[in-house]
This record gives structure tokens, C-alpha cells and sequence, in this order.
């Protein structure tokens, strides 16, 4: 059998198919805001590579900020469950779990693969990738390199991490205070490294840890985030595919629950259709 | 030399002998908390209640520290932000007022501490409390945020009762006795708490003593302001939030009283002989409620620059109008008296306000008045991020500002723990294109037959 | 009411809900006088006493603030500014009288702002201790002698102990009904949902007592023959919190796989929960049951000796409401900046999960424009429990 998740994000929409005891393939695609309603042409993408056809794709969960009106998934999951479930596939051990996202950031408790508390950012971008971008935009350089650039700092700059524009003030001040690049990201990343910690410690930061999300592939970030919680944290192979596992993880559970006979009444009524959106037509509740 | 000259007016060059001399107060303040430390002396931690509980719990032996200030002191030498990281953490929103946060964080940290002051507290850090002096008054953060503590401290909560008439009701016939009754019966609940907490009597002789050198240094206090409506101005409100710390905090100190009266006699001179606190006075603001702390050479800047003077500021930190002469007949009982200043200090403007029609009494009714007795071109508003009570009303006192004297207002954001909400060059422009508007007011007030 | 096919029950609560004013509105032509008021500390009995029809003043979720922005800053409790906002805009127009109430700093200190900006025949400001010690409630009660003689005033009548208890009984009365609503929602699924309880509710603080107390008696014989019952959900939700006076809210909740069975809110069990006593001078029954009995976090309870023991004494009314209604998680609703409730977060959130309750707490923006983002909160709240 085989089982889809589908996970689309707001900067990144990412696909897991898995069979029941591996991952079969998966795709992660940047998509703006435009692309992200044509999800399905990804899925299209995602059987191709997989060398499946829709039909043969068993029950499929859509997960991610915009999960709630894909009309060829059969259920819909949160992506803090879906995080929490791929992340517990990884590391059966994990107790929470910080997922940097490209514009939130979440910290989540998980306990005998159960979701029991979670946290949200609101309204601040820092703490998220957006932040980072906005940062590397501001000092010049290359968002993929800040982590790596920060690692190299010997003397972090003191910068606040209250908020991102006040962030963005200080690093350019630092600059020109001729403060090197390398310390002053080193200081920007244990800001928000800071700023992350106490977020997540609302909800009680217990070991062991695992950072997921396209932000852990920022190893300053990644390092920062260790010194404050005070231990190394675990990272799955690829973080940005965490809570796509997860969707496919709830579909294969969901399939044990219903019966051969509905699941192939459903299997026949899915269209691979475009994804609508928010305000663009009536909101549904979950189903099932 | 740009970054120099502004680092050099981070503080303002106060223009009166006395205020140069008010930090003497802050020290004083400082060395009565450490001895009563060291005395084993009861302490509690305390909102500023302008006088009500303070003074009785002086002539108890308690020696107060006040956590707002020490918010204002942890955001001075930047060290509220792990405070602050900390109270995020405990599930405080961040939108409450940042001196709680700051204090409910440290408190977070005591508690891991066994409620020893942490090593690395700023400022030497806060004791843990005998108990807590919270106040109703002005904002409800001075109570939940105490209430709060509970948390951590575990220690005892006291609440004071101040009432909150809106204008109308405080003229209804008897109202403001039923007020003042209310608060001498609440005063009385307290002394027995404070008698019982602490297993000792209060030392009814002491407390009148105290009380009778506040009612003098307050009254004093009060005449440095009247001398303030001269033309041009002799101080200016770099120098009132110096000179206003003993008069808030120590008014019971005679040495508050003796420090005041050289404040009087050196602006009195100035008064009478005509000398100016900034040269060149063209524009007389007010200022509204709490300052930039961190960047008062700002106020400098802009006396130099545009020849502003502020004349008069702050409410809540003024000593108040003197309490009628006979109100005050045959009222002996310290608590009574008490009761009698604080509420007064909340009530002082209702008549300005009922005149004007507005509410409320307290925190915008005293710019009204002072407007016409100082000959205010403007108001420079300072709305705060994180606390409630300076800003609520501001919008407000200047829209009335504008109804009824054609004076207008700037408004300037600022916080009290995040500084750099203050933009220093963004308030210049604005206060640059201030000074044209206040020109042009000053054509309409005069068309409208306003007398300044 | 005119010839029109009249609504009952639970579509008459819903015809009110939405549009509140228009019951006071054709009262007000029939020549009633309408007081709007803020929160739940002016006593209403004292309106109904004097033939007032108490409007209470909310909000509107779904109306941008816009004109309030030049009288009232951002850091105002959000609600407030609503409240003012419509108003500034005409809403609540019809109001003889605005009664305004030191129920929080935020209301408090719109009230007085209020009274300059908006104008009515008749206004009065009613002030309210921080405590519930004796000396506050004997002061409390005079500040309701105050209230009630300017009423008698600009009415031109004065009201009688009986006629006042006549009202207290009416208002208990309507106090009664609504609990043996809440009973309805006991059962697993609850016997009426959240939004329908919130369209009741609401539409009880904009007609007259009596008329509330026919609504209430339909809706619940309505509600006990129902055949089509709520969906069953994995969750039965305890509300704490500010306020909530807009079903898309509520809609939002319940479409995320929560059941709403309790509200401790302002416009929820609080006003409803205790009686009036009926004293001999009812305006002693009046001051102890808004001071003392009505719990809201706003009026200062003595701290206990620890911390557990405080919490006990706080909030352990709470400990009936989960057991009764049979709650397995809680959601936290704080309006921004209503310091009331934001201070006493982690207090109640370490009482209720002290009671095994997994706690939800959202600081919500009251704008139904930023209601959708919360759907992922809610649904992973529902789906930890379920
Ligand atoms: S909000 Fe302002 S007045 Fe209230 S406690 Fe905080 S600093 Fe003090
Ligand atoms: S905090 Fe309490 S008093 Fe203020 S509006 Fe909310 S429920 Fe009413």
C-alpha cells in the first residue's frame, strides 16, 4: 500500500509516499505564493518520481498552512501533529521537539508518540527563516551561509533579540561600530536562539530534544539553540520533510481504521485538483 | 564627532545648582535599603502609592524598594532582557507592563535560587520581601502583578484601596467623605495586617511625625511649581525629574524638606531676577507622562536647537495642590491625613475638570489647567509601549488640549524597557515640524481671544 | 412587536443576536429608556427596578477599528477599543444612559473617555473596589445608592424595596434559567452547542428581563426534545478567560473538534452563576453579590499562605465546572492587552493541569479577519486529545 503526505507549508510545499514500512520517495519545492494552489502539479511530480499512479496512492493527508482546502486529500492533520509523528518515527525518544519554520516557529511536546502541548510564535518573525533572511538581506550576504559564517565568530556581538526590526537596526549599527560579520551573526543567531528557548520553555523543554524545520539546516542556528538548552539536540536526516512523514504516518494509520470497501468508494471520488484557499471559498471543518 | 556629541547627551545638562545635587536622594535611598539589609529589618517591595501605604510602613521600621524603578534601572543598564526572556517563558503575555515583566522574570530566577538574590542580579538585586505593597491604583498591573508574584515569593499581598469616582460623581453631595472614609477604614485593615505580620505595634507618635514632614515637603514642593509659571521659565523638566525623587520617595526625610527649600529660594531667585533655564525660551511645552530616562540630553537638543522649554510635565510624579484649609480643621488622626493627601493627589484637578467638562480627574485635568497658568504652546505626548496608565489618556488630553485652547500636541513613542522604541532622530523631524505648527496655534489662540 | 410572524426559542435568540439593538431600538420608540452599560459589575437590577431596559455594550469582531484610533492608543484592551469604536461610529445611538464601570483599568479608563466624546441624556460612572473586604463592600454600596438615585432622577421616579426585590427575583430568575441551560450541556454531546449558548447569552443583555426569561424557558424545552443533537467530539472544552461575543469565534472552536460545555467568562457563567440574597435592604444582597460573589480575576482575593492554597481559594470554583461538565481540556482566551486576565495565566494554567487538564492559551487580536490562523491551534489541540 502506499501512503501520501502532503505538507504545504508557506514558503516550501514538501510530499512524502511511503509504503508501510519505508519512505518511497519525496519532494520538496519552493512555492510562493502563487504556486502554492497548484500543489497538485507537485503531487503529479511526486507519482512520477515514485513511478505510481493517483489511483494507486491508498489514503493521502494534507498537512501545513495550507492544508485545509485540498480537495484529493482524504483528511487533514495539523502540522504540529504531523511534526510531532515524523519526528517520533525518527527518534522514538524525543520529548519535544522545536520546528523552525519559514514564518513560525513552533515548540511541541510529544510523550509515548502522543502530542501533549505545543507552543506558536504570534505575529513576531523572529525566531523564524523569514528573520534569518531579513537579517543576511540587511548585512549582504548569502542566507545559506550566515549559519556557517557565524561559526567562526570568537567574540559574539551583543544584540538584542526582542524584535526583528530592532534586530535588523542593531546589526547594521554594529557594523558600522566595525564589529566583524562573523560576531555580529554569531550574536543575531544566539539571539534568536534566546528568543526560541523561552518560547519553547512555556511548555517545559525536557530531553532529549530534536530540532526540525528549514531553519536546523542553519548549523549557527543549530549551535546556538544547543548552548541555550544546555545539550545536543537531535536533527532528522531532512528536516523540511518531517511533517509531509507525519501526514503519510496518519494515513497509514487512518487506512487501518476504515473499511476496504469505503476506502475504495473514496479512492474513486478523489480528483487531483487545484488547491483553493482561505477566503476563497467556504471554509470546511475536519472530516471524518 | 557626530557619535561623540550624542554620547555625551545621554544625560541632560540640568540648569538649577539643586537638581545637580537631587542625586544625593537616589544614593540615600540606596544605603537605607542596605542598612535596613543588614539590620535584619523587615522590607517589602513596593508600588509607588504616593504616600498611602509607604508612610505607615516606614513608621513600621519596613524599608520599601520599589520594582518599577528597578525595572527602569535593569532597562538603563540593559539587563531587564533576560528578565523578560524569562517571564515569556513562565506564560506572562508579552504585552504586559515591562517593569512586571522584568520583576516577575527575576523573580522566576530567585526562585531557582532559592530565593537568595541571584548572583548575577542587576544593581545588587531585589531581597526577598517580608511581604508586598500593592496599590489599585492607576492601573490594575499594580495589583495582578503582585497578586502574580505569589508564585515565586510566597510571602503576603497587601492591597490598598484608592477610589476611583469618575468627575460628576466625586461633586455628588457626600461622595468624597464616603471616599475618604473608605480609605481610612482600608488604612486601619492595613496598620493590623502590618502590626500582625510583623508582631510589633505602630508607633501612632512616629507615624504623625512622618506624616507631618510629608505634608511639608510636599507643600514646599508644591510652591517650586507655582514659581515655574513665570515667564521665561526657570527650570525645566530636565531638572524636576531630579529634584522630584525626594520629594516622591523620601518626603518624610527632613533633610528632603531642607534640600526643597534651596530648591525654592534658588528659583525664586531666578524668578526674580528674570534668568531663564534654556536662553532663548520661544516655545513653552508640557511634557506627558514618563520620560526617555536613557535619553534625556535629548530635551537639551532641543532647547538648544528650537529654544523649547518644557515648563511643566509629568502628573503623577507632581507633589500635590494643597489640600483646602478647611478640610484639614481638626483632623488629627495620621490616617485620616493620609487618606486626605493621597486622595488628593487623585482628585486635586476635578474642579479644572468639571469647569472643562471631562474626565478624568486625575492624569489629564492637571494639563489643562497648566496649559493656561504656564502659557503652554504644546504638549509632547509619550506614549509607552508596555505601560498602561502613561498612555491610556494621551490621545485624549490632547485632543481636549485642542477643543478648548488651540494647543497642540506632538506624539513621540517611546518604552520604559525596550529604549530603542525612542528614535532620536525620527523625534527630531517630528519636533522640527512641530515648531510651525505651534507657531501657527499661536495665531489662532491669539485671533480667539485666548489670553496666551 | 409588530404583526410579523414572531421567532421563538432558540431562532429568536438568533434574531437578536444579530441584530442586537433592534428589540431596544422599538422599545425606545414606545417611549422606554435604554442604558447601555460595560461589563457586568452595573447591577441591572437597579435599570429593571426603574423601568430601564440595561443594553449591555460589546463589541464588534467584525468592524475594523478605524475611528478609534485617535482617541484611544493600541496598547487599550482591544475590546474596548471596539466597543468604542462602533459607538463613535453611531451604533449605539439610541442609549439614554451610559453606564460606565470601574470593572478594569481598560474599562475604567474608557468609560471616563467615553462620557467627553459620546453623549447621553443621562450618565453615571460607577466606581468598584479592588477588594472584597467589609469596609469595600459597605463602600460599595454606596456607590450604588449614588447610581441608583441619579437613575431616580433623570427617570423622575423613585424606586421601592419591593419593586427592587421584585427585580432582584426576575434577574435570579433569568440567573436560575441559564444555569439549567449550562445543565444541558452536561451530556456527551452536549444538548446545544457553544455558538447557540453564546446567541442565547447575548441576546439576554440586550432585551428586558422578562423577555430573556421567555426566550431562555423556549430554548431549553426546545433543546431537551431535539432530536438532532451536536456531533460527539473527542473534546469537551472549558472556556476561561476574557470575553467572547462573536459565534465565529465560537464556530472556529467547534469546527476544530472541540465541544464548548462551559464558558468562565463575562459572557458566560459569571454573571449567571450566583443569586442575588435577598436582604432586607437589597442594596446590601447587590453590593456583596458584584463584589464578592461574581468572580472575575479583577477583584483582589486574599493570597493564601502558599501558592497551591492560593490557587485553591482562586480558582477552585473551577474544579466543580470540570467535573460537572465532564471537561478534558481547557483554552485560556485572552483579548490582547487585558492585563485582568493575561496576569493570571500561568496561575490557572498550573491549577488546571493540576487537575490532568491539557491548557490551550491563545492571546487573540479580537478581529474576525485574524480568526483562520488560530484553526491550527485549536485542531492540534483536538487532535493531542482525541
Ligand atoms: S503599567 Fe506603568 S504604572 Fe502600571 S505598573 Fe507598569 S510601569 Fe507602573
Ligand atoms: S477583565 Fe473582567 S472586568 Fe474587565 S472586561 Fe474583562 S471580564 Fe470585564
Amino acid at each position: 500500500m502506499f501512503f501520501a503526505g502532503l505538507d504545504i507549508g508557506s514558503t516550501i510545499t514538501k510530499i512524502v509516499i511511503k509504503t508501510e514500512d519505508e519512505i518511497w520517495t519525496s519532494v520538496i519545492r519552493p512555492t510562493g505564493a502563487e504556486h502554492r494552489r497548484l500543489a497538485h502539479k507537485l503531487m503529479e511530480e511526486a507519482l512520477q518520481k515514485a513511478n505510481l499512479t493517483f489511483g494507486q496512492l491508498d489514503y493521502i493527508i494534507a498537512t501545513g498552512y495550507g492544508r485545509i482546502n485540498v480537495p484529493f486529500a482524504d483528511r487533514q492533520v495539523t502540522e504540529i501533529s504531523c511534526h510531532m509523528r515524523g519526528i517520533n518515527w525518527f527518534f522514538p525518544g524525543v520529548k519535544t521537539i522545536i520546528d523552525i519554520g519559514g514564518q513560525d516557529c513552533k515548540g511541541i511536546k510529544v510523550n509515548n508518540g502522543k502530542l501533549v502541548n505545543f507552543v506558536m510564535n504570534d505575529k513576531c518573525a523572529a525566531g523564524t527563516g523569514r528573520f534569518l533572511e531579513v537579517i543576511s538581506e540587511a548585512l549582504g550576504v548569502k542566507v545559506e551561509e550566515i549559519g556557517d559564517i557565524s561559526l567562526r565568530s570568537t567574540n559574539p556581538a551583543k544584540i538584542s533579540s526582542l524584535c526583528t526590526v530592532f534586530a535588523e537596526q542593531e546589526a547594521l549599527l554594529r557594523l558600522s561600530e566595525g564589529v566583524s560579520i562573523e560576531d555580529i551573526l554569531a550574536g543575531i543567531h544566539r539571539g534568536i536562539a534566546t528568543r526560541i528557548y523561552s518560547m519553547v520553555e512555556r511548555i517545559n523543554i525536557e530531553k532529549e530534544v530534536a530540532l526540525t524545520g528549514g531553519g536546523v539546516k542553519n548549523v549557527g542556528l543549530r549551535k546556538a539553540l544547543e548552548e541555550r538548552i544546555g545539550f545536543p539536540a537531535v536533527v532528522p536526516p531532512e528536516p523540511l520533510i518531517t511533517g509531509a512523514l507525519g501526514a503519510a504516518l496518519f494515513a497509514q494509520e487512518y487506512v487501518g481504521r476504515i473499511d476496504k470497501k469505503e476506502l475504495e468508494t473514496r479512492k474513486k471520488e478523489r480528483r487531483l485538483e487545484a488547491v483553493t484557499f482561505f477566503g476563497e471559498g467556504p471554509t470546511r471543518g475536519q472530516n471524518g | 564627532m557626530e557619535a561623540e556629541r550624542k554620547k555625551k547627551k545621554r544625560t541632560s545638562a540640568k540648569t538649577l545648582q539643586t537638581a545637580r545635587e537631587a542625586g544625593y536622594f537616589g544614593k540615600k535611598m540606596l544605603q537605607n535599603a542596605l542598612k535596613a539589609r543588614e539590620e535584619g529589618r523587615p522590607t517589602a517591595w513596593s508600588m509607588v502609592t504616593w504616600w498611602e501605604g509607604e508612610l505607615i510602613a516606614k513608621a513600621m521600621g519596613v524599608e520599601l524598594v520599589f520594582p518599577e524603578n528597578w525595572g527602569a534601572f535593569c532597562a538603563s543598564v540593559r539587563a531587564a532582557e533576560p528578565h523578560l526572556d524569562r517571564s515569556h517563558g513562565e506564560g506572562f503575555p508579552s504585552t504586559l507592563c515591562g517593569y512586571a515583566r522584568n520583576c516577575l522574570g527575576y523573580a522566576r530566577n530567585m526562585a531557582d535560587n532559592n530565593l537568595e538574590v541571584p548572583p548575577d542580579a542587576p544593581g545588587g538585586g531585589l531581597a526577598r520581601p517580608t511581604f508586598l505593597l500593592s496599590s489599585g491604583a492607576a492601573c490594575d498591573a499594580r495589583y495582578k502583578w503582585f497578586q502574580a508574584l505569589g508564585r515565586y515569593l510566597e510571602v503576603p499581598v497587601w492591597t490598598l484601596e484608592l477610589p476611583h469616582t469618575g468627575v460628576k460623581e466625586y461633586f455628588l453631595p457626600g461622595n468624597k467623605e464616603h471616599n475618604i472614609r473608605f480609605i481610612v477604614s482600608e488604612l486601619k485593615e492595613y496598620v493590623a495586617f502590618l502590626e500582625n505580620l510583623l508582631g510589633k505595634k505602630l508607633d501612632w507618635d512616629r507615624l504623625s511625625e512622618i506624616v507631618d514632614q510629608t505634608f511639608k515637603t510636599l507643600r514646599i514642593a508644591y510652591e517650586v511649581d507655582l514659581l515655574r509659571k513665570a515667564v521665561p521659565s526657570p527650570m525645566v523638566a530636565q531638572d524636576f525629574w531630579s529634584i522630584m525623587i525626594p520629594h516622591l520617595y523620601l518626603p518624610d526625610d527632613p533633610e528632603a524638606y531642607e534640600f526643597y527649600k534651596r530648591v525654592y529660594d534658588e528659583v525664586k531667585y531666578k524668578v526674580d531676577n528674570k534668568i531663564a533655564a534654556i536662553p532663548n525660551e520661544k516655545y513653552r511645552m508640557m511634557f506627558s507622562e514618563l520620560p526617555p530616562w536613557h535619553t534625556l540630553g535629548f530635551f537639551d537638543e532641543i532647547a538648544e536647537r528650537y529654544g523649547i522649554a518644557l515648563v511643566i510635565e509629568s502628573w503623577s510624579y507632581h507633589a500635590i495642590p494643597p489640600i483646602p484649609e478647611e478640610e484639614l480643621e481638626g483632623v488629627t488622626d495620621p490616617l485620616e491625613l493620609i487618606a486626605r493627601l493621597t486622595y488628593r493627589m487623585w482628585t486635586g484637578y476635578n474642579e479644572t475638570a468639571l469647569e472643562y467638562g471631562v474626565d478624568p480627574g486625575f492624569f489629564m485635568s492637571a494639563y489643562l489647567k497648566w496649559a493656561k497658568e504656564y502659557r503652554a504652546d504644546g504638549l509632547f505626548c509619550h506614549p509607552l509601549m508596555s505601560c498602561r496608565p502613561a498612555t491610556y489618556t494621551l490621545l485624549h488630553t490632547g485632543n481636549v488640549l485642542m477643543d478648548k485652547f488651540k494647543v497642540p500636541s506632538v506624539v513621540i513613542d517611546g518604552d520604559i524597557v525596550d529604549l530603542r522604541v525612542f528614535n532620536e532622530e525620527e523625534a527630531f523631524s517630528k519636533v522640527e515640524a512641530f515648531v510651525e505648527t505651534m507657531d501657527h496655534y499661536r495665531e489662532v489662540r491669539k485671533k480667539e481671544g485666548l489670553p496666551w | 412587536m409588530t404583526g410579523e410572524k414572531k421567532n421563538k426559542g432558540l431562532a429568536r435568540a438568533a434574531e437578536i443576536y444579530q441584530s442586537r439593538d433592534k428589540r431596544a431600538r422599538e422599545l425606545k420608540a414606545d417611549g422606554k429608556k435604554v442604558f447601555g452599560y460595560f461589563c457586568c459589575y452595573p447591577p441591572v437590577e437597579l435599570m429593571t427596578a426603574l423601568d430601564i431596559l440595561p443594553f449591555r455594550i460589546m463589541g464588534d469582531m467584525d468592524e475594523p477599528i478605524t475611528v478609534a484610533d485617535a482617541y484611544l492608543p493600541t496598547i487599550m484592551c482591544i475590546f474596548y477599543r471596539s466597543c468604542f469604536d462602533i459607538a463613535k461610529k453611531g451604533r449605539y445611538d439610541f442609549f439614554d444612559g451610559f453606564i460606565g464601570a470601574h470593572a478594569c483599568d481598560g474599562a475604567e479608563r474608557v468609560s471616563h473617555i467615553w462620557r467627553y466624546y459620546i453623549k447621553s441624556p443621562c450618565s453615571f460612572f460607577l466606581d468598584i473596589p479592588h477588594t472584597s473586604h467589609s469596609a469595600a463592600i459597605d463602600f460599595f454600596k454606596v456607590q450604588l445608592n449614588y447610581f441608583k438615585e441619579t437613575l431616580e432622577e433623570f427617570m423622575g421616579k423613585k424606586t421601592s424595596p419591593e419593586r427592587l426585590k421584585e427585580a432582584v427575583s426576575l434577574h435570579n430568575r433569568q440567573r436560575a434559567l441559564v444555569r439549567d441551560l449550562y445543565d444541558l450541556r452536561k451530556s456527551d454531546p452536549p444538548l446545544i452547542t457553544g455558538s447557540e449558548t453564546l446567541q442565547v447569552l447575548i441576546s439576554l443583555m440586550c432585551v428586558p428581563v422578562e423577555e430573556g426569561n421567555t426566550i431562555l424557558e423556549e430554548v431549553i424545552e426546545e433543546v431537551k426534545e431535539r432530536k438532532e443533537l451536536p456531533e460527539k467530539k473527542a473534546c469537551r472544552l472549558l472556556i476561561w478567560g476574557s470575553l467572547i461575543d462573536n459565534t465565529a469565534f465560537t464556530d472556529l472552536i467547534e469546527s476544530s473538534g472541540l465541544n464548548v460545555v462551559i464558558e468562565d467568562t463575562a459572557i458566560g457563567t459569571r454573571p449567571f452563576w450566583h443569586d442575588v440574597e435577598l436582604t432586607e435592604d437589597p442594596m446590601d444582597g447587590l453590593a456583596l453579590h458584584y463584589l464578592k460573589e461574581f468572580r472575575c480575576p479583577r477583584t483582589f482575593r486574599e493570597t493564601g499562605p502558599s501558592y497551591r492554597e492560593d490557587l485553591e481559594s482562586r480558582f477552585g470554583y473551577l474544579k466543580e465546572f470540570v467535573k460537572d461538565w465532564n471537561v478534558n481540556g481547557a483554552y485560556l482566551n485572552i483579548i490582547r492587552n487585558c492585563d485582568i486576565h493575561g496576569y493570571e495565566v500561568p496561575a490557572v494554567r498550573d491549577y488546571l493541569e493540576g487537575l490532568g487538564l491539557p491548557v490551550l492559551v491563545i492571546e487573540q487580536d479580537y478581529s474576525t479577519a485574524a480568526l483562520e490562523p488560530l484553526r491550527t491551534r485549536f485542531q492540534a489541540f483536538a487532535e493531542s486529545i482525541g
